[in-house]
C-alpha cells in the first residue's frame, strides 16, 4: 500500500503564543487557553499517516480542534509549525512549503472537500450543476454537453433529483446541499478528500446513504479520504484507523473499533433510552391544521411543493418531533410556523398567554414580530449572528428586545452559556471564530434565553459531541418541565424518542401536477 | 527619451496636451501591455479636461502615441460625426497643431474607438484606440481585485465560464451581446471594451495594433498585431457572431447602402417598424460610392 499522505508535527495556535503554550495546555492541563498570554493551542504535534484507497477518523469533542486539522491541510489557513507531505503518484509535495500558487493548484485539481457548513463549499448564486461545472472547468474540461453529462452523473450518484440540477442550491434542504457539496467535491476524482462533519445536520435515512455513498466511492476510485467527525457511529461504519483528539493533542490512535471497544482514554459516550412518560391532559398551544407550502421558482416559472397536508397539536410541556426523510418539508413546517415562509395553504392556531386564538398564517406583522419576541422562540440549524459581536452580546440580544437592561441580560446570558459549559474565555469573543460545536451552543442559548412559550427546533444537537449534546438535551427537558411547548426536529432517532412527547411522521409532497389536479 | 518641454511660444501646452512626463510614463505603460498580451497594466490616469467615463483612457493612448504627422479618426458606436465623437476630434486638432484628421478608415495611421472596429480590416500601418469602461472581465464574478489578478495571474476563468454555462442551461445559448471575454494569446482573458460579438474576431491576428485604455480605472491592455484572440465559448457550442437575418431567414441588408454583411444598427420608427443601416459610417459611405457608379452607366 502506498503512502499518500503524511502529517507530522502539525500545530496552530491562534494569538500571539508565548513559551509557556504547550505545557500549560493540552488533556492534563484540562483547556486549550493558554493562562500565560491567551493563545488559543488549536492543535498540537498532531501527527498521522494515509495511505492510497484509506479512510481515516478524526473525531473528538467540539472545539478539540478537528476542523482545524483539515483546514490547514486543505490551506484554509496557514499551521504554525510542522509539516505535510501529499504523494501525487511518483510526485511529492511538502505541503506548507509551496508557493501559493501551487497550494490552490493542488487544492483544485488533487483535493477535494467537503465543509460542515454547505455555505463554504458550494456558491449559492449558481445552480447545482455550475456548481459542479465549476470543478470541471477548471481542470479543461471545455465541452459542454459532457460537463453535463458529467454533472448530471454525479448529482444521480449523490441522489439529487435531476429535475433540480439547475436549480440554486439556496433552493435546496440542509441534505441536499450537504449532497451537492460531495458532488462539487468528487467532481474531478481527487486522489484524497476532506469530509468536515459531512452527515451532520442530515436525517438518519439519508446519512446511511450518503455514509454508503462514500464507502462506494472510496472503493471504487480508491479515494483517500480524511473523515472529521463527532459521530462514534460514523466513524465506526466508515473507517478503519482513527485517531482521537482532545483540547488539539492527539490522544489516541489505532485501530477504530479498538478505540471505540477498547479505550485507553475515557470517551465521551453514551444516548440511553428512557421510558415513556404518561402525556398529561391540556389545552394544545399551537394546533397545525392541513398545513401547505410549495414554492414558485420566478425565474422558471415552476412550482416546487415541499410540505403538504400537515396537522398536529403542540400542548405546554411537551415536545413534538418531526421526522421524515430529508425533502419532506421538517424545515418548511417550522419556517412556516415561524413566518419565515408564509403558509400556502392550511391554518396555524396558536394560543397566546391570553388565551386568545390567532392564526399565524393570516397574522399581521406587527403580531408576528410581537409574538417573535415574546413568545415564539426559534433555532436554526446554523447561527446567524452579526460578525464581531461578542458571543455574550449575542445570546443577550433576545433579553435586550424584551427590554430586560443590558447588565442583567448579560448576566443571565453568562449563567445560562456556563450551563451549557462553553468556556469563559470565549465570552467576550466573536461566534464567528468559533468551532461549530460551540457555534452551535450560542445559537440555542439564543434561542432559549428569553424562555418562549413555543420553542422551534432545527436539529439542535445536529453539530454537537455526545457529551455537549447531553447537556443540550438536559436543557430541552428543563424547558420542558417548566412548561415550554416545544416542536423539533432532530436527526437522531433516540433523541426523538427520549424527548418526545408526540412524534409527527411526514411524508415528501407529491408531485406538482397531482397538486395542481387536486386544487382543480 | 527626452523630456524637456516642447512649449512653443503660441501655444501654452505640449504637443499633444500631455506633458512629456506624462506621455513617458504612458508609452511604457503601451509597451508593457504589448510585452504582455492581455495583461492589464496600471497606470496614472490623468484628470483630462472632460468627465470620466467620455473616453479619457483612450484619449491619454492616443495623445501619448500623437505625432504632428498623424492622420486620426475618432469613431463613436461607428459613427465619425456623433457627439462624442465630434468633440473628441476637435479637442485633438486643437491641441496637437498640425495633426490632420479624417472619417476615411483607409486614409487614417491613428483611431480612437469607442465601441466599434470598422468594418475594413485594418493595416499593419495603423494603430487602433478602444475606450474601455470596465476592463476586468472577472469584475462580474469577484469583487476582490487582488483575488481577480491572483486568477488572471494563474489563468483561472473557471468562474467566467460557469456564467456562460449558466447562461447556456438558461437560454439556451451565451447571451453576452457586448465585451464578450476573449483569451488572448492563450492565457488572459480581457474584455474586449463593449464592441459588439460582430467584432471580435477581429482581433484575432489583427494586422494592426489594438490598444484598450480605461482612464476611471487607470488600466492599460494591448493586442499586438498578428497575436491569437479567441472567445471564451465551449467546443460544442462554439462562439458565434450576431445574426442579422429576418423572420424568412434572409440576411438583412443596410436600407442606405443594400451592404449585406456588415454590423446593422437597429432603427425603430414610431410606427414600429424598424429598418436597419450599417453601424459603421465610413464603410456605409464607402459601399454607396462603389453603388453609384454602377448605377450611372447607360444599359
Amino acid at each position: 500500500m502506498n503512502k499518500i499522505l503524511e502529517v507530522r508535527g502539525l500545530s496552530k495556535i491562534y494569538g500571539p503564543g508565548c513559551p509557556y503554550c504547550v505545557d500549560s495546555t493540552g488533556p492534563e492541563a484540562d483547556t486549550n487557553l493558554c493562562p500565560h498570554c491567551g493563545s488559543v493551542v488549536a492543535i498540537h504535534d498532531v501527527s498521522f499517516d494515509l495511505f492510497e484507497g484509506e479512510i481515516l477518523g478524526v473525531m473528538g469533542e467540539s472545539g478539540s480542534g478537528k476542523s482545524t486539522v483539515v483546514k490547514n491541510l486543505y490551506f484554509d489557513q496557514a499551521p504554525s509549525s510542522g509539516e505535510a507531505i501529499f504523494f501525487d503518484n511518483d510526485k511529492q509535495h511538502d505541503l506548507f512549503s509551496l508557493n501559493a500558487a501551487r497550494q490552490r493548484w493542488l487544492r483544485n485539481h488533487r483535493f477535494g472537500m467537503v465543509y460542515q457548513n454547505p455555505n463554504l463549499g458550494l456558491n449559492f448564486n449558481i445552480s447545482a450543476g455550475g456548481n459542479i461545472a465549476e470543478r470541471l472547468l477548471m481542470s479543461d474540461l471545455m465541452d459542454y454537453g459532457a460537463i453535463r453529462e458529467r454533472a448530471k452523473t454525479l448529482l444521480a450518484r449523490t441522489e439529487v433529483l435531476l429535475s433540480r440540477v439547475d436549480d440554486l442550491p439556496k433552493h435546496f434542504s440542509g441534505g441536499m446541499q450537504q449532497r451537492v457539496q460531495i458532488a462539487k467535491a468528487l467532481a474531478t476524482q481527487p486522489p484524497l478528500l476532506f469530509l468536515d462533519e459531512v452527515t451532520t445536520g442530515l436525517d438518519l435515512s439519508v446519512q446511511a446513504r450518503i455514509l454508503d455513498l462514500i464507502l462506494e466511492i472510496q472503493q471504487e476510485l480508491k479515494t483517500a479520504m480524511v473523515v472529521v467527525t463527532h459521530d462514534l457511529g460514523v466513524i465506526r461504519l466508515l473507517t478503519g484507523r482513527a485517531i482521537v483528539m482532545k483540547y488539539g493533542r492527539v490522544i489516541e490512535t489505532g485501530l477504530t473499533d479498538q478505540i471505540l471497544e477498547d479505550p485507553s482514554t475515557p470517551i465521551p459516550s453514551g444516548w440511553w433510552l428512557p421510558p415513556c412518560e404518561e402525556r398529561s391532559m391540556n389545552p394544545p398551544i399551537l394546533q397545525v391544521e392541513g398545513y401547505g407550502k410549495h414554492f414558485q421558482l420566478h425565474e422558471q416559472n415552476k412550482l416546487i411543493p415541499s410540505s403538504h397536508n400537515v396537522s398536529f397539536t403542540v400542548r405546554a410541556g411537551e415536545l413534538t418531533a418531526l421526522i421524515g426523510p430529508t425533502g419532506a418539508g421538517k424545515s418548511s413546517v417550522l419556517k412556516g410556523i415561524y413566518r419565515t415562509y408564509l403558509p400556502s395553504a392550511g391554518r396555524i392556531l396558536y394560543r397566546d398567554t391570553m388565551g386568545h386564538e390567532l392564526d399565524l398564517a393570516l397574522a399581521s406583522e406587527h403580531q408576528i414580530l410581537a409574538l417573535r419576541r415574546r413568545e415564539i422562540g426559534f433555532v436554526t440549524q446554523f447561527l446567524h449572528c452579526l460578525p464581531r459581536q461578542a458571543t455574550l452580546d449575542v445570546v443577550a440580544q433576545p433579553l435586550l428586545g424584551l427590554g430586560v437592561p443590558r447588565e442583567e441580560a448579560r448576566q443571565r446570558a453568562a449563567g445560562l452559556l456556563s450551563a451549557m459549559s462553553l468556556p469563559e474565555r470565549l465570552w467576550s469573543v466573536s461566534p464567528a471564530t468559533f468551532s461549530g460545536g460551540e457555534r452551535q451552543r450560542v445559537n440555542l442559548a439564543r434561542g432559549f434565553i428569553a424562555r418562549p412559550r413555543l420553542l422551534l427546533l432545527d436539529e439542535p444537537t445536529a453539530s454537537l459531541d455526545p457529551a455537549t449534546a447531553e447537556c443540550v438535551i438536559r436543557l430541552i427537558e428543563g424547558l420542558k418541565a417548566e412548561g415550554t411547548a416545544m416542536l423539533a426536529i432532530f436527526h437522531h432517532p433516540e433523541t426523538t424518542r427520549r424527548l418526545a412527547d408526540e412524534v409527527v411522521e411526514l411524508t415528501p409532497p407529491p408531485a406538482v401536477e397531482t397538486l395542481l389536479k387536486e386544487i382543480a | 527619451m527626452n523630456a524637456m518641454s516642447h512649449t512653443q511660444a503660441d501655444n501654452a501646452y505640449n504637443f499633444g496636451f500631455l506633458d512629456e512626463y506624462a506621455k513617458k510614463e504612458v508609452r511604457r505603460a503601451i509597451l508593457k501591455a504589448i510585452a504582455i498580451p492581455g495583461y492589464q497594466v496600471p497606470y496614472a490616469s490623468r484628470e483630462m479636461p472632460m468627465g470620466r467615463g467620455f473616453g479619457t483612457g483612450g484619449l491619454q493612448l492616443t495623445l501619448s502615441l500623437i505625432g504632428p504627422d498623424e492622420v486620426v479618426k475618432v469613431i463613436d458606436q461607428g459613427s465619425d460625426d456623433s457627439v462624442n465623437a465630434v468633440n473628441l476630434r476637435r479637442f485633438i486638432e486643437m491641441t496637437c497643431p498640425g495633426v490632420s484628421t479624417t472619417t476615411a478608415t483607409t486614409e487614417c495611421t491613428l483611431i480612437q474607438s469607442r465601441h466599434r472596429i470598422p468594418e475594413l480590416p485594418l493595416t499593419a500601418q495603423q494603430i487602433i484606440v478602444l475606450q474601455v469602461p470596465y476592463p476586468d472581465p472577472l469584475v462580474v464574478v469577484e469583487p476582490s481585485e487582488d483575488k481577480r489578478k491572483i486568477m488572471h495571474g494563474e489563468a483561472d476563468y473557471s468562474r467566467l465560464l460557469v456564467k456562460l454555462y449558466e447562461d447556456i442551461v438558461k437560454f439556451d445559448e451565451i447571451t453576452i451581446s457586448h465585451r464578450y471575454p476573449t483569451r488572448i494569446n492563450g492565457h488572459y482573458v480581457i474584455d474586449p471594451s463593449p464592441i459588439p460579438r460582430w467584432d471580435v474576431p477581429k482581433l484575432n491576428d489583427s494586422a494592426a495594433l489594438t490598444l484598450f485604455g480605461a482612464g476611471r480605472e487607470k488600466k492599460i491592455y494591448a493586442v499586438p498585431p498578428h497575436t491569437i484572440a479567441e472567445p471564451l465559448a465551449f467546443s460544442d457550442v462554439p462562439f458565434r457572431v450576431e445574426d442579422f437575418r429576418d423572420e424568412q431567414g434572409r440576411r438583412r441588408a443596410c436600407a442606405r447602402c443594400g451592404c449585406v454583411d456588415s454590423f446593422l444598427d437597429e432603427f425603430v420608427a414610431d410606427s414600429g417598424s424598424k429598418t436597419y443601416q450599417c453601424s459603421d459610417s465610413d464603410w456605409c459611405d464607402m459601399q454607396l460610392q462603389q453603388v453609384k457608379p454602377l448605377q450611372g452607366k447607360p444599359a
